[in-house]
C-alpha cells in the first residue's frame, strides 16, 4: 500500500499529468485509434488486417533512411520521403519487433508526404515503410543493425 | 505553453513551414523493468497525435509503443506564412491529452 501511494504521488508530479490538468481537449476529428493492429504480433497478419488482400508493389519512390547501424535500439531516426502521386497513408512496420506496428501517418495535401520521427527497435530489423497512393498499395524496406536493443531493459 | 510539455519549433522556408516538434512523454513499452523494484513498468503511450494549420487537421498519427520515449516529429506544411499558427495535440493510452502550439515568426 505505501508503495503504491508512492508511485501514486511520483506520477502526479509528472508533466504529462500536470498538462492533462489544464483540461485541455483533443478533438474528435480523428479516427479511433486501431488497438487490434497495434496487439498484432505477427507482421504479415498485421499487414493483412489492415490491407486486406490488397497487392502490394516495392517501389523505389519510397525513400526510408535511417542509420545502418543503430548503436541504441531505444532511439532510432526514421526518415521516409514519398514520390507517389496522390499518397494517403503511410504504415512504418518493423519485422524484428515483437509488435510490428509501429506508427500509421494520415497526410491531407497541405503537408509533404515526408515525415521524420523515432522508432525503438527490439534487434536488428527491416523497417517497412507501406504507402496507399493513387489507390494502390506501396513498400520499401530498410535494413538496421541494432547493437543494443530498445524493447527490454 | 510550459516548457515541460516539449517543444515545438518553426521554419519558414520558401514559403513552407518546417516543423519539427519534441513531446515529453515515457511511452512506456510495457516490457521494461523498473531497475530498482525489478516489476514490469506498466505500457503507456502516446497513441495519437493531430498537428493543425490554422485550426485545420493536416497530418495525424497513430502511434504505438515502438516509437521512442520523447517522441520526435518533423514534417512540412507546404504553404505558410508569418503569423500562421501550427498546432500538435496529443492524446495517450490513459486519455490524459497535451497541445502544444506556436505561432510562424
Amino acid at each position: 500500500m505505501q508503495r503504491r501511494n508512492f508511485i501514486k504521488s511520483g506520477l502526479a508530479t509528472a508533466p504529462w499529468i500536470a498538462m492533462a490538468a489544464t483540461g485541455l481537449q483533443l478533438r474528435t476529428a480523428m479516427a479511433a485509434w486501431p488497438s487490434a493492429v497495434f496487439h498484432l504480433e505477427d507482421l504479415s497478419e498485421a499487414e493483412r488486417l489492415l490491407f486486406a488482400d490488397t497487392p502490394v508493389e516495392d517501389s523505389d519512390r519510397i525513400a526510408v533512411t535511417a542509420p545502418d547501424i543503430a548503436e541504441n535500439g531505444r532511439v532510432v531516426p526514421v526518415q521516409v520521403v514519398i514520390d507517389l502521386p496522390d499518397p494517403k497513408t503511410l504504415t512504418l512496420l518493423s519485422d524484428g519487433n515483437p509488435f510490428p506496428l509501429l506508427a500509421r501517418a494520415r497526410f491531407t495535401p497541405d503537408v509533404d508526404p515526408t515525415l521524420s520521427i523515432r522508432v525503438k527497435l527490439g534487434q536488428s530489423a527491416n523497417l517497412i515503410a507501406l504507402v496507399e497512393a493513387d489507390g494502390r498499395l506501396y513498400r520499401a524496406t530498410r535494413a538496421v543493425k541494432v547493437t543494443s536493443g530498445g524493447c527490454g531493459g | 505553453m510550459s516548457a515541460d510539455l516539449g517543444k515545438i519549433r518553426l521554419k519558414l522556408k520558401d514559403g513552407a513551414i518546417l516543423v519539427k516538434v519534441i513531446l515529453n512523454h515515457p511511452m512506456e513499452s510495457g516490457s521494461r523493468k523498473d531497475p530498482v523494484t525489478g516489476e514490469l513498468i506498466p505500457r503507456h503511450f502516446i497513441r495519437e497525435v493531430v498537428c493543425e494549420h490554422d485550426g485545420k487537421p493536416v497530418l495525424t498519427l497513430d502511434w504505438g509503443w515502438g516509437i521512442s520515449a520523447n517522441p520526435f516529429l518533423s514534417f512540412v506544411i507546404k504553404e505558410g506564412a508569418k503569423g500562421d499558427t501550427v498546432t500538435v495535440r496529443w492524446t495517450d493510452s490513459q486519455q490524459m491529452t497535451g497541445v502544444l502550439e506556436a505561432v510562424v515568426t
